[in-house]
């Protein structure tokens, strides 16, 4: 079933040269081939990265949900 | 004066001490959803009975593992969730929080609290679903579980550990067993958890205020999906009950868990099953229906010395339909259980209550379980009354009876009437020897017939004043010696002489 081709990234605004080199190296590592990137001001800030049906979730608005569920 | 400083402190530390959630989650999208049902396509991972978190905070249960989707059902939000929704998997089964603290409260069957009061912290949790105890880890039931029901204790006598099935159509008094049952723990040091599903709401809100007068949640506590409840609360909250009740069995307590009802357990889970279109079979009840009530219920154990020796005693509860016990449901759970107390509304529209049918109802394990002067005393119990079951039937042809059978007619009759009792008016053991005794002897031939009930009342009123000294002399788990038998009966007698005579003075008191 993982057959992960395309990752989606999703990031709250443009990102740096770097920044996209490492995001590169991550997800080839993970099997993706092709990227396509997605700008989403909702997520406040961090980095979203879906490969198939795995999802790493490090954006900020998360982070707030999980502390507002907690608190 | 309130110190900011220390308050922003505080919550820094709160906010700190939050776990970060995994950063690395399987997904999928729901690709459909109605009735409660989703369909998530992704998830490639997924497990069957595995929790799910839907976007918004939802869970949901996989059911369904197909080739190129999942099938869950919602327990909550059914109306709230949309297409193309993330789901994500959480890797765990569903999870009971269990603990002391959850004595004495209502909570729901993901342990969320329904009675108002503050959230339940605990840290410990058992799967919903977990494997029964092995042939190994079982013991033999050798220990009582009193009810307090004259009827039942001594003739349809219930161990710890066992399985007994309480079945009848509604209105018979099957609920108030249970809680009769779940009242004479009190200092028995027995844990109960009831379970309702698919129950009335206010059914219940009766059932939580009777508990609490009689101060039965001190070691009860309630699991409760209403009829309201998303069908899939109500297909779990048994399993949520009996995972609680696991928790205190394998820390060497005794338990008893009430299933009320197991017929609603079965439509609720036939509603699942057909939403998720797996095949209906008879009345419509998916293939593993059995198997649905038979894991549950075998979960309910004594546990062997080695494993601390604790129980699980089960009471499900069964509704028919027009005394119907052929139906599917009942023949399944009649044959997983350790037998059945039958209810029938003929009996309980006649003022025989409990409702009891000695014929039809059994006990398969419970009799070694028994006190010895009960077992003593109660051994005929059963065939005189079905002896006079029988004659009282004849009898009504009207032919002339001889005055034996006159003898065993009025005797059967006021047997029945000792075993009639009120609800909430449980009776110790002491005084099930005393009235067992006292009916079955030559002097119940001296008391009137239709007074039988209230002589007993007042037989052991008289006792309680008057002769403490005797209720102490009686031993349960002794054969009644035939000194204190006689002591018994002539307390008896004394108390026959002088309330007969004081009863009629009574009565013309009240009639002048």
């Amino acid at each position: 079933m993982k057959k992960a081709v395309t990752a989606t990234v999703t990031l709250a605004m443009e990102a740096d040269k770097d920044t996209l080199a490492k995001i590169e190296k991550f997800v080839k590592k993970r099997g993706a081939r092709k990227i396509t990137y997605e700008i989403d001001e909702n997520i406040i800030g961090g980095i979203i990265i879906q490969i198939g049906d795995v999802i790493f979730d490090g954006s900020l608005r998360s982070r707030l949900d999980n502390i507002k569920e907690n608190v | 004066m309130i110190n900011v400083k220390e308050i922003g402190k505080d919550i820094r530390d709160k906010v700190e001490r939050i776990p970060n959630k995994r950063d690395e989650r399987v997904c999928g999208r729901i690709v459909d959803s109605g009735d409660g049902i989703i369909h998530i396509s992704g998830i490639h991972d997924a497990k069957y009975n595995e929790l799910l978190e839907v976007k918004g905070g939802y869970r949901a249960l996989t059911l369904n593992l197909q080739e190129d989707s999942v099938g869950a059902v919602l327990f909550s939000g059914e109306d709230k969730v949309r297409y193309g929704d993330i789901v994500y998997s959480t890797g765990e089964t569903v999870q009971m929080p269990v603990g002391e603290e959850l004595i004495g409260r209502i909570v729901d069957p993901l342990g969320e609290p329904l009675d108002g009061l503050a959230q339940i912290k605990t840290d410990q949790t058992r799967p919903v679903e977990f494997p029964a105890p092995s042939i190994m880890d079982r013991g033999k039931v050798n220990k009582p579980l009193q009810t307090g029901i004259l009827a039942i204790d001594s003739m349809i006598p219930i161990g710890r550990g066992q399985r007994e099935l309480i079945i009848g159509d509604r209105q018979t008094g099957k609920t108030a067993i249970a809680i009769d049952t779940i009242l004479n723990q009190k200092g028995e040091d027995v844990i109960c958890i009831y379970v309702s599903i698919g129950q009335k709401a206010s059914s219940l809100a009766k059932i939580v205020q009777t508990l609490r007068n009689a101060g039965a949640m001190e070691y009860t506590c309630i699991v409760s999906s209403t009829a309201d409840d998303a069908v899939p609360l109500q297909y779990i909250a048994p399993y949520s009950g009996c995972a609680l009740a696991e928790y205190f069995m394998y820390q060497g307590k005794d338990v008893l868990i009430v299933y009320d009802d197991l017929s609603k357990h079965a439509v609720a889970y036939r509603t699942m099953s057909l939403l998720l279109k797996r095949p209906a079979g008879r009345e419509a009840y998916p293939g593993d229906v059995f198997y649905l009530h038979s894991r549950l219920l075998e979960r309910a154990a004594k546990l062997s010395a080695e494993k601390g020796g604790g129980s699980i005693t089960a009471l499900p509860i069964v509704e028919t339909l027009a005394g119907d016990i052929s139906a599917y449901i009942p023949t399944n759970v009649i044959s997983i259980t350790d037998g059945q107390i039958y209810l029938e509304s003929e009996l309980f529209n006649s003022g025989v209550r409990p409702a009891v049918n000695v014929g039809l109802s059994v006990s398969r394990v419970g009799g070694s379980a028994q006190r010895a002067a009960i077992r003593q005393i109660s051994g005929q119990l059963r065939v005189n009354l079905a002896q006079y079951r029988e004659l009282a039937i004849f009898m009504q042809f009207g032919s002339d009876l001889d005055s034996e059978t006159q003898k065993t007619l009025s005797r059967g009759a006021k047997m029945t009437d000792t075993l009639k009792q009120r609800q909430y008016l449980n009776y110790t053991v002491k005084e099930m020897i005393i009235l067992l005794t006292v009916a079955q002897s030559d002097l119940a031939d001296k008391i009137p017939e239709k007074k039988m009930s209230a002589f007993n009342e007042g037989l052991l009123d008289y006792m309680h004043t008057n002769s403490t000294q005797l209720l102490e002399e009686i031993d349960p788990d002794q054969k009644l010696s035939e000194v204190v038998r006689s002591k018994i009966l002539s307390v008896a007698e004394e108390y026959i002489n002088c309330s007969v005579g004081g009863d009629s003075g009574q009565q013309a008191e009240t009639e002048a």
